[in-house]
């Protein structure tokens, strides 16, 4: 019997992953269900439940909630996503000089910029558009007056591409989220899951 | 009317799930079991990835609920199939019949020249 709690504790403290909505209209239909697929004796969840579940969970509280009627948003926050993942990798916004590393810390605020404006606009909040607009302006007078100075001329290529691809990906995003279509779904309130 | 979810192919999962539900109301460990049976325990599906299947089936009104009990103190729901659900399972049924009639067709020739 202890054992079953033991698990059952071990499937509550995976299952806290969840948004709350989620976990009030299924944790207990949830836990249920792991609970009769468990093996006599066993104390832990097995891997692969583990990682579903968290996956799973993740993929619920990362996810945005925007209509199938109103694909444009979708995509515009899936390269809001990609530009996070590009920030990740070291690509930088601004073409940097030879020599110089990208800072961890830089790569963090621009990574967490990337999400929380992907995470907001998933979820239609009007002022993550209005922020993501900002960003934009602000990133395309930084690269304008870095061509100005001709400093872009001493970056080596895979820099200039970089900031290119970056630029291109964010106006992208830009004018897909400004759509007549995208608009539609900016003047309701975000849906609570 | 189907939605757009009927134009595009559904998963396997999501294809599974909605059979399991054809015969009746199941609740979340019986469709697992179902789904494990009627794939010859090829597809196994975890609780996580069930769960969030349902509730975007739940969304999009292609399953209901049918009833709750309370089984050893746990809660235990029961699904079904809505009308809708019935209507793009069938439609997916028949695009895959037709799909596998045309691969049968072709390897009809081809397993007869070998022989």
């Amino acid at each position: 019997m202890s054992d079953s709690k033991g698990l059952e504790r071990r499937y509550r403290r995976l299952l806290a992953c969840y948004p709350r909505a989620f976990r009030r209209e299924y944790e207990q239909e949830i836990l249920a269900v792991l609970m009769a697929g468990a093996d006599e004796g066993q104390q832990r969840p097995r891997l692969g439940e583990a990682a579903d579940l968290i996956s799973r969970a993740t993929w619920m509280r990362l996810r945005p909630r925007v209509p199938r009627s109103q694909p444009t948003v979708l995509w515009a926050v899936g390269l809001m996503y990609i530009c996070a993942a590009l920030k990740l990798l070291g690509v930088p916004i601004l073409p940097a000089p030879s020599g110089s590393t990208p800072q961890p810390l830089h790569i963090g605020i621009s990574w967490g910029v990337f999400a929380l404006l992907a995470w907001a606009n998933g979820r239609r909040y009007g002022w993550a558009t209005v922020l993501f607009g900002v960003w934009f302006g602000l990133h395309t007078s930084a690269l304008v007056a870095e061509i100005a100075q001709g400093s872009v001329f001493s970056a080596p290529v895979w820099a200039v591409i970089g900031a290119v691809l970056f630029w291109l990906v964010e106006a992208l995003a830009l004018v897909l989220i400004l759509s007549k279509r995208s608009g539609a779904g900016y003047r309701r309130r975000p849906a609570r899951l | 009317m189907l939605t757009n979810m009927a134009r595009r192919t559904m998963q396997e999962a999501t294809f599974l799930i909605l059979t399991a539900l054809a015969a009746g109301s199941q609740h979340g460990y019986g469709i697992i079991a179902d789904v494990r049976a009627i794939s010859g325990c090829r597809v196994q599906l975890k609780a996580g990835t069930l769960y969030a299947a349902l509730e975007r089936l739940r969304a999009d009104k292609l399953i209901e609920v049918d009833r709750e009990e309370i089984v050893d103190s746990r809660l235990r729901r029961y699904y079904r199939l809505t009308a809708k659900g019935g209507e793009l399972l069938a439609a997916e049924a028949t695009r895959l019949q037709a799909n596998a009639r045309v691969a049968m067709s072709r390897l009809k020739p081809a397993g007869a020249a070998a022989t």
